[in-house]
């Protein structure tokens, strides 16, 4: 067992050789026979694990001593000595949180040492906890670089490869056939980053933290309307966006980008592959500070089956396109922590529709 | 105006893939490529450039060993601007994450923002943008 360093505080040189001669050979004993003086010992042996200080102290009381204390060096645990005729300061103390036992004076040998044992036992724990947080905030940032370095090593040679692809495509001697499967090509290139891109929203969703802002629709839905609108005209669907915002709405950007990403992404995915009024619409309006987004396709629907399971993570109600099975799940967690709610109405064969909506963050 | 280009980018298949893509369109188009930024960068402070009216596009990636893009801003920064006039930047890279962006934007030298993969519309964009 760890050796006990404990610091011993009272204002009578009697006491404190007392009680350095009983415990010697258990303890390793520091002594102080006035406040300043044991602000002193704390300073010069931060390993102090236990505090014992006596009440009645000329300079300052021993209860307000152990409470300056607590904040300059919360790791000791403290322990009050009073006689049991002095017991109010002692109650405050106690219920104040700050005083982990009380020891009564006169004190036995027996009482003191049980006292200690179970005083280290408490700091003990207490060091490991704060040891392994540490070490846990050590390990989630090693973590974040980590995702970091894998996705961008992941991402760089995909979409070199999308570039080659297209390359290849422009060449004059290139038959149909090949231009077909340069297309699948490509397009598997595509889902494997797409694939990635939820991954790491994943992670981000899982250790990030919540930074909340002004939001406006229109500036996230600028950039990810570029993304979909070459989309929208190379399989031929009718894309519109209606946003009605005239107030700020204070949320997480990043949150609601993975929402209306996702729904969209899947919007696009899942649609009827010869039909040819398909469309995709979103319609997000922020009223009494709260968002209502609304993502409405008419593609192959949901069978009403599969429709409980869809937002649990990695699960995918058809193998129709190529999905993570995170998607959704993503949509769901990041709504989770803005404290909104998704309402899902699908037909199969007939469409989709996911109304989400969010109330505003304070 | 003359138009030429500089890639800087680690990785060499995507010095490949610009000069295939540039040839392409337009085979009198100078480029030059370089994967390590700090070669670049010598290059860049060492040239001469010979009419008032010649521009540079630098395609410039941001994740690279060695110097980063942004470590090639910071030292591109601080040539002067006689020759810093005679050069565009457009930041190319796979990174999407918006504090790349944010820090990107810091840079006046920096004329936007590319998420890759580069494309032929990307490309006849720049040259456009920069007749």
């Amino acid at each position: 067992m760890e050796e006990i360093k404990l610091l011993f505080v009272d204002d009578e040189i009697n006491n404190l050789s007392g009680f350095k001669a009983a415990f010697r050979f258990d303890y390793k004993i520091l002594v102080a026979n006035s406040t300043s003086e044991a602000i002193d010992q704390l300073i010069q042996h931060p390993d102090i694990n236990i505090i014992i200080c006596n009440q009645d102290m000329p300079d300052q009381k021993g209860v307000d001593f152990l409470e300056d204390v607590r904040y300059r060096f919360p790791r000791p645990v403290r322990m009050l000595m009073t006689p049991l005729n002095d017991l109010a300061p002692l109650i405050d103390a106690v219920n104040r949180g700050h005083v982990f036992r009380y020891i009564k004076k006169p004190w036995t040998d027996l009482e003191i040492k049980s006292a200690i044992e179970e005083g280290h036992k408490f700091y003990q724990t207490n060091t490991l906890l704060s040891k392994k947080n540490e070490e846990l905030q050590e390990a989630y940032s090693l973590l974040d670089e980590f995702a970091f370095n894998v996705t961008h090593g992941l991402r760089d040679p995909i979409l070199s490869v999308l570039s080659m692809v297209e390359i290849a495509q422009h060449m004059n001697d290139v038959n149909d056939d090949v231009k077909e499967i340069l297309d699948m090509v490509g397009h598997a290139m595509i889902q494997l980053d797409n694939y990635i891109e939820n991954t790491r929203d994943y992670h981000q969703l899982k250790n990030g933290s919540l930074q909340i802002g002004n939001v406006w629709f229109k500036d996230i839905m600028s950039n990810i309307e570029d993304l979909y609108r070459s989309e929208s005209e190379k399989k031929n669907i009718k894309f519109t966006i209606n946003i009605r915002q005239e107030e700020a709405y204070k949320s997480n950007e990043t949150l609601l980008r993975i929402i209306i990403s996702n729904l969209l992404s899947n919007a696009f995915k899942y649609q009827k592959r010869n039909a040819n009024d398909k469309f995709v619409n979103i319609d997000i309006s922020v009223e009494d500070d709260t968002a209502s987004i609304t993502v409405k396709d008419n593609g192959i629907g949901i069978s009403p089956n599969y429709i409980k399971n869809i937002f649990a993570p990695l699960y995918r109600a058809t193998s129709y396109e190529y999905g993570s099975g995170l998607g959704l799940y993503n949509v769901q967690d990041a709504l989770t922590k803005l404290g909104g709610e998704v309402y899902v109405d699908s037909e199969l064969n007939v469409g989709s529709t996911f109304k989400v909506i969010i109330p505003g963050k304070k | 105006m003359s138009l030429d280009f500089i890639m800087i980018d680690n990785n060499q298949l995507n010095c490949f893939i610009i000069e295939r893509m540039l040839h392409n369109i337009d085979k009198s188009l100078p480029l030059k490529t370089f994967v390590h930024a700090h070669e670049a960068y010598e290059a860049i402070k060492n040239s001469a450039p010979t009419a008032t009216d010649s521009q540079t596009v630098i395609l410039l990636d941001i994740h690279m060993p060695l110097m980063d893009g942004f470590e090639f801003l910071e030292e591109f920064d601080k040539l002067p601007a006689e020759l810093r006039n005679h050069y565009t930047i457009y930041i190319l890279t796979s990174s999407t994450d918006k504090k790349d962006k944010a820090r990107s934007a810091k840079s006046s030298s920096v004329k936007r923002f590319i998420s890759k993969p580069l494309t032929f519309d990307i490309l006849t964009g720049i040259i456009a943008e920069m007749n």
